[in-house]
């Protein structure tokens, strides 16, 4: 799938491809489904009337995620407070959409729990790690282009990165090490 | 990530293909005779398939029904 806008088609339909990957991230910088879902509906609506200006061969995907961060970073500014940090519920389901079914209830359990324990890290980073390791692991997007999102050299985006990945063993270790314990292992 | 020294900053440019040409070819070599840093680079894969495959479910189904609405919204409900 090509990221840049080829000057052709209806200009209001480029974009759509990229709103699960826009609400990831919304998701990530918010840390609340209602604020996320708002936030892209904002970065949509700007773009959309944005979208006749821009030269064929543009990066699409790395523009919408910069409209979004610029969206997110003014809402900062302008509430003046650190904002409500809410979890995620864990009646999502995510954890349970994990699992593999052909695995017996100890894997089963532990399975979920892994899988917990890696979202909980990850929602525990700063936010501007979680931005980091969202746009690289999720999106895939290279050093250069995350700089871009970020209006951050290159060398930030490398040293956050680094700092993200470090916490999040260190987080993991961590938490592994209390699922390793006896009453964990032995629930069978 | 720390790997052996020599090229532990490596490592990490490997996962995120960030390394190309000489530079890639130098480190696979060094990668065949490092035990240190396949351990390393082995443990970054796990950590970042781990994370992608909680961040994936992040959105759980809202962009199927957001395209709806955006469909209807820009087309002005023709499908």
């Amino acid at each position: 799938m090509s990221w840049n806008h080829d000057g052709t088609g209806q200009p209001q339909m480029i974009g759509i491809e990229y709103l699960d990957g826009l609400y990831s991230y919304a998701v990530v910088l918010t840390r609340n489904h209602a604020d996320a879902e708002d936030l892209v509906q904002e970065t949509y609506t700007r773009a959309i009337k944005a979208m006749q200006k821009l030269r064929a061969g543009s990066n699409i995907k790395g523009w919408l995620f910069t409209i979004l961060k610029n969206i997110w970073f003014n809402q900062l500014r302008k509430r003046r407070n650190t904002p409500q940090l809410i979890e995620i519920e864990a009646g999502d389901g995510i954890a349970d959409k994990i699992v593999e079914p052909s695995k017996n209830s100890h894997d089963l359990y532990v399975s979920k729990l892994e899988a917990a324990q890696v979202r909980a890290a990850i929602q525990e980073l700063p936010v501007e790690f979680r931005e980091v390791i969202l746009l690289r692991e999720y999106e895939d997007l290279s050093y250069q282009e995350i700089a871009s999102v970020l209006h951050c050299p290159v060398g930030t985006v490398m040293s956050r990165l680094g700092r993200a990945r470090a916490k999040l063993r260190a987080a993991l270790s961590e938490t592994l090490k209390k699922t390793d314990s006896p009453s964990v292992r032995d629930t069978k | 990530m720390k790997g052996c020294g020599d090229y532990g900053a490596n490592i990490e440019l490997l996962l995120d293909k960030e390394l190309s040409g000489r530079e890639l070819e130098e480190f696979r070599v060094h990668l065949e005779e490092c035990d240190i840093c396949r351990a390393e680079l082995s443990a970054g894969e796990e950590l970042s398939a781990q994370t992608t495959h909680c961040l994936r479910y992040l959105t759980h189904g809202y962009a199927s029904s957001m395209r709806t609405l955006a469909n209807h919204a820009l087309v002005g409900g023709e499908e």
